[in-house]
């Protein structure tokens, strides 16, 4: 008898055992499948904290969406941003920065997390202190207005939900160029 | 958004889909211990269908598992963030496309050069036999053919010293026997090795090899596809030697005239071999490789015929369906 039909056993038990063995290649496949997955953000040092990022679309590669930008643009604004960065990896969140031209004018910080329902990550949000808060609206959506102290510098800060997802925009210059730009919000593609 | 991806993506996919497919149903072939030949070829047939069809049919239906969204949420894994790392400067995406194309590239090669360097060489051309040779062989066929259920195929006698004995042709398959064979096999070898020609011609073998040549052709570059068709090449001789010894009663008779082939073989394969690149480098192992095979279906043919196991169809559509499952999530 070969060691083959030694095995092969009553159907009920070989149908098991085949069943099993399925199981367990299928379990194996999917956590190797998963750890190669995670090798890349775990070597990008993503778990570490924010990550500096290049390009708004390397950012949006990073956290697995496309990000919602303002399609209204001052020209005193530069573009590309200034400084991206990215915590959590997929599904985390970012903090755009977009530095004025010439060297003195006032910033504008975007933040937004990609994931609905989310808050934007603490560690881009910063050291922030609420000094006085207003409701207000952006188009249709009900909206935060505030006076906020992050890193113990003054800001005016606007945040709201597009498609469920946490928008927040700063400026320390012009209200209206900020409300302009928080009406102008979009996600590209969209 | 579209993803921003490099030309190195979609091969990135395609190795890795095949590599991923392979390490699949290899591991349910030794997992369920899958012994009968025809089944493990059908459970591999499974791996190789993948980057053939599997994986251009799922970016043709499903064009959008590529954008972030799915990217970022649904996918287990995915290819385009191993560019993210870049040690040295080099991405790893692109290392593993060079690297793994290279593998596959050498892989082919190292096929097809003897292929085409045997097809410059001028072909023996088929004599008629003596008289003795002539009936010796005829009577074999001809009682062996309708065991196999086919008709006798046309034998071709090659007036040659070196030991052959093969089946070749697509539309019309023929034994070709040397006389060489003739002097060394004893009548139950012949037998036995006559058996085993016609079975490959009864499963029209020299046209599914020629197939799955011309597949390796296309995916030259995709090394877990190389490898899985050399091991269906293997389970084809593995098939031929069981369905052989059942036709002509007598397995060690059949392990007996494998190994005296071998043996004879050695020398005049040896010189086409080192036409390879690296050959210095790769005939060791590949003389290791070569005696380990006809070692392992000499040992398969002392034991009696494994038995196929049961739900046979079932595990092919299961290993088909969770593959594609799997795969489904991997960009």
């Amino acid at each position: 008898m070969t060691p083959n039909a030694a095995r092969v056993g009553p159907p009920a038990a070989e149908l098991a055992r085949m069943l099993v063995t399925l199981f367990w290649v299928v379990l194996a496949t999917v956590a190797l499948l998963a750890g190669l997955g995670a090798v890349p953000r775990w070597l990008a040092g993503e778990a570490k904290g924010p990550a500096f990022i290049a390009s708004v679309p390397e950012a949006e590669r990073r956290l697995g969406s496309s990000l919602f930008l303002p399609a209204f643009f001052p020209d005193r604004l530069a573009w590309p941003p200034g400084e991206i960065r990215v915590a959590g990896g997929h599904g985390g969140s970012a903090r755009i920065a977009f530095q004025p031209r010439e060297e003195g004018g006032p910033p504008v910080v975007m933040l937004q997390s990609v994931e609905p329902g989310e808050p934007v990550a603490p560690d881009l949000i910063g050291d922030r202190r609420v000094l006085s808060s207003s409701r207000t609206r952006v188009g249709e959506r009900p909206a935060e207005f505030a006076s906020v102290l992050v890193d113990g510098e003054g800001w005016q800060e606007l945040s709201w939900e597009e498609d469920g997802r946490r928008l927040v925009l700063r400026s320390r210059g012009d209200l209206e160029e900020l409300y302009r730009m928080a009406h102008s919000v979009r996600r590209e593609g969209r | 958004m579209a993803p921003s991806g490099t030309w190195a993506d979609l091969p990135a996919q395609a190795i890795f889909h095949a590599l991923a497919a392979s390490l699949f149903v290899e591991a349910l072939v030794r997992g369920w211990r899958v012994r009968e030949p025809g089944q493990r070829i059908a459970l591999r047939a499974v791996g190789l269908a993948w980057p053939l069809l599997g994986f251009p049919l799922l970016l043709a239906i499903f064009p959008r598992r590529g954008e972030q969204d799915f990217a970022g949420g649904l996918a287990l894994l995915v290819g385009r963030r191993w560019g993210d790392v870049a040690p040295l400067g080099l991405p790893l995406l692109t290392a593993f496309v060079v690297g793994l194309g290279a593998v596959g590239t050498l892989l082919f090669l190292m096929d097809l050069m003897p292929l085409l360097r045997s097809r410059r060489r001028p072909r023996p051309e088929p004599s008629e036999p003596d008289v003795v040779s002539a009936d010796r062989i005829g009577l074999e066929v001809a009682s062996l053919a309708p065991a196999l259920g086919i008709a006798p195929p046309p034998v071709l006698f090659v007036a040659l010293d070196a030991a052959m004995l093969f089946s070749a042709g697509l539309r019309r398959p023929a034994v070709v026997v040397s006389r060489g064979a003739l002097a060394l096999l004893d009548p139950a070898e012949l037998r036995a090795a006559l058996a085993h020609e016609l079975a490959h011609v009864a499963r029209r073998d020299p046209a599914w090899s020629w197939a799955l040549f011309a597949a390796r052709a296309v995916l030259f570059y995709n090394p877990a596809f190389q490898v899985l068709s050399r091991a269906v090449l293997h389970d084809f001789e593995w098939k031929a030697d069981d369905r052989a010894a059942e036709a002509c009663g007598d397995r060690v008779a059949l392990a007996s005239a494998l190994l005296k082939l071998f043996r004879a073989s050695r020398g005049w394969r040896w010189s086409v071999r080192r036409t390879l690149p690296f050959a210095p480098v790769l005939a060791e192992p590949l003389e290791r490789a070569r005696t380990l095979d006809i070692e392992t279906r000499c040992r398969r043919l002392l034991d009696p015929p494994a038995e196929p196991l049961p739900f046979g169809n079932a595990r092919v559509a299961l290993a088909a369906g969770f593959l594609t499952g799997i795969l489904f999530f991997v960009v």
